[in-house]
């Protein structure tokens, strides 16, 4: 039970991303299939056949869901069976899963979509209940109203595109470009409402400038919306293209897939980004623990003070006895506990180890770039290999308190859940350094597996937006935040890119996303060598 | 390199699966205190004391707790005044003897985010 309760955090936020993404994919396909698809397309098969895992995919969700809030209920509070079920957040989602199931069972018969979509607007208005709206004490119902438009301006745009995908590599002629018109306007009308609605509670729940950067609700809204931005220009160009179809459909259409596809995944990063935002408290809520400007300029200011000396592990926190808890935090999450106070060696031992891993990444950047120039191509295309290096030496320093540098044994370190995903996920580089590698020697002959690299910088890049949030020490959790952000955007940026590269044709947008992400990750890594913890 | 034709799947269902690696060690949380009687380390010289926690968000109060961890290590649970939905815990301490006292409250907030916390507090007559 003692595990279940740390990771309950890790469970709870996961799940309620993925229902987010479900859903929105869920409402997509419904609104596509509705109003863009004319009836009794071939392509409406495998539309139906997406959205019917959609629906399934929502409905697990909201299930895993429940069991999990009454487990997490049962094991601090011990409340019966019947009491738990009466509570709010348990009856949301046992009314959305059970509404999901009844869409999935009708979209995969032939019932109408326009009935299926009418009972997936009540999954938003239910859905409403697990929003920030539903637990403010005050302008309830216009905050109702705004995460209703909100989340259906998000699912009818970015839940629509794998859909749009699906028709466009399956219809011709006119009825390809009926269905591009048919969705481009459902885009335009949803990306009004998404933004609308947005700005709406951003000025609510943020309240005023200076929180927008001071608490991590505001810079993670700040993220959101560069996502926004990133997503409209590419919307908007696809935009343009679908108005030119006619006259250049081959070389638009392939352009206006591949960029549908990244709008995808920028588009459910930017979900999870929201889903994020729903775990934190709104910013305004935060008067007195904020970071001034002056406190975040000094954090990030570029300096070239880089740490490339260890200090002693035997000065850190975590070697000294005693170190007392910090006074006062205005709440804890499920599973948080509170953090010894940490000492200049702690600082000095984390800007080290962001400033090492700053250079590999530095060097595996110019190495991508260098592999442009043929006479170092031979040379440089070993970039992978650098990964290597990189999970090694977070083998040895990401967790101070193991082996070999502390004194927790290797096996029963792993019983920490944040050490066990550490070691995972440096498993994981391992394997994908190796796997990167074989594939710029062309010994990895599989279709996909070019693919693996900028989606898994994308998804990692994902992993790092959302990550932290504790509410003990929410400005220095800012204040760490506001140097990760940027970070996780170059990231986004950069699997992306090379998805780009992938994908398109021959031509200057390809030519320009195959510089985008090697000079993406030189700046990731300058932006690690001058991260700072004072 | 021809294109996958599996490539809409994998992206929509690939970039839901982002859920499965994302959120590690995010919080699922929002309801924090915004005050409470008695306020954290403070000293107060009654043997009863009315407690009143104020969230920033609605609490559900059926599913919410207030301990109080007694001077000698006991905890006892303190029955909330008020039932439904709030933003206030309320309950009524008594028998309160000379010593330092802890409060620990846990709340689901209306949205299904769990929080907990403590005061602690001084009584001294």
């Amino acid at each position: 039970m003692q595990l279940f309760l740390e990771l309950y955090g890790f469970l709870s936020v996961t799940l309620r991303g993925f229902i987010v993404s479900a859903q929105s994919l869920t409402l997509g396909g419904l609104v596509f299939l509705a109003l863009a698809l004319p009836a009794a397309q071939a392509c409406e098969r495998p539309a139906r056949r997406l959205l019917v895992w959609s629906a399934r995919g929502l409905c697990l969700g909201e299930i895993l869901a429940v069991l999990s809030l009454m487990v997490m209920l049962r094991g601090t509070l011990d409340l019966p069976i019947g009491q738990l079920l009466g509570a709010d957040a348990v009856i949301v989602d046992l009314v959305v899963a059970g509404l999901a199931g009844a869409i999935a069972v009708l979209a995969r018969g032939c019932a109408s979509m326009r009935v299926c979509a009418l009972l997936c607007a009540v999954v938003l208005a239910v859905q409403v209940g697990a929003t920030h709206a539903a637990s403010r004490p005050d302008r309830a119902a216009t905050l109702y109203a705004a995460e209703f438009a909100h989340m259906l301006g998000v699912g009818a745009w970015i839940g629509g595109i794998p859909y749009f995908i699906i028709a466009l590599a399956q219809l011709r002629g006119d009825q390809r470009r009926l269905v591009a018109a048919r969705f481009s306007a459902i885009s335009l009308g949803s990306v009004a409402l998404l933004i609308g609605a947005g700005a709406y509670m951003a000025v609510d729940y943020v309240g005023e400038p200076a929180a927008l950067y001071g608490t991590s609700y505001g810079v993670m809204l700040c993220a959101k919306i560069a996502l926004l931005s990133g997503l409209l220009l590419l919307g908007g160009l696809n935009f343009l293209a679908v108005r030119r179809l006619r006259s250049d459909p081959t070389a638009l259409l392939a352009r206006t897939r591949r960029f549908a596809e990244v709008e995808i995944g920028i588009g459910l990063t930017a979900i999870f980004c929201a889903a994020s935002l729903t775990s934190l408290p709104p910013a305004r809520d935060l008067p007195d623990d904020r970071a001034t400007l002056a406190e975040i300029v000094q954090r990030v200011e570029p300096s070239w003070q880089v740490r490339l000396e260890s200090p002693d592990h035997s000065s850190l926190s975590t070697s000294l006895p005693g170190s007392a808890a910090p006074r006062d935090p205005r709440a804890f999450a499920a599973g948080e506990e509170a953090a010894p106070p940490r000492n200049a060696a702690d600082i000095a031992w984390s800007e080290y180890n962001h400033h090492w891993a700053g250079l590999f990444v530095l060097l595996m950047g110019a190495l991508a770039l260098a592999e442009h120039i043929p006479l170092l191509a031979p040379v440089a295309r070993h970039w992978p290999l650098t990964f290597l290096g990189l999970a090694a030496f977070l083998f040895l320093r990401a967790d101070e308190t193991v082996w070999p540098l502390g004194n927790l044994g290797l096996i029963e370190s792993l019983r920490d859940p944040e050490i066990a995903q550490h070691r995972l996920f440096i498993s994981l580089i391992i394997l994908f350094g190796l796997f990167e590698w074989r594939v710029r020697l062309g010994r990895q002959k599989n279709a996909f597996a070019p693919y693996v690299f900028p989606a898994t910088t994308a998804v990692a890049a994902a992993f790092l937006l959302t990550h932290s949030h504790g509410l003990a020490n929410p400005k220095e959790e800012l204040l760490i935040e506001v140097s990760h952000t940027p970070l996780a955007l170059i990231g986004v940026a950069a699997g992306w890119a090379r998805w780009l590269e992938l994908r398109l044709d021959d031509g200057p947008a390809r030519r320009i996303a195959s510089f985008v992400w090697p000079a993406a990750f030189v700046l990731a890594g300058l932006l690690l060598l001058f991260y700072r913890e004072s | 390199m021809t294109p996958p034709r599996a490539i809409p799947y994998i992206l929509a269902l690939g970039s839901s699966l982002i859920g499965l690696g994302l959120g590690v060690e995010t919080a699922l949380a929002h309801a924090i205190v915004v005050a409470a009687t008695p306020s954290a380390h403070q000293t107060v010289a009654q043997p009863e004391l009315k407690v009143e926690i104020r969230f920033n968000s609605r609490v559900d109060l059926s599913r919410s707790r207030l301990t109080l961890a007694r001077p000698d290590g006991a905890s006892v649970i303190l029955p909330l005044l008020d039932s439904g939905v709030s933003e206030t815990l309320t309950a009524k301490a008594t028998g309160l003897e000379n010593g330092h006292y802890r409060l620990l409250w846990q709340t689901l907030s209306i949205d299904g985010h769990i929080t907990h916390g403590e005061i602690p507090f001084e009584v001294k007559r």
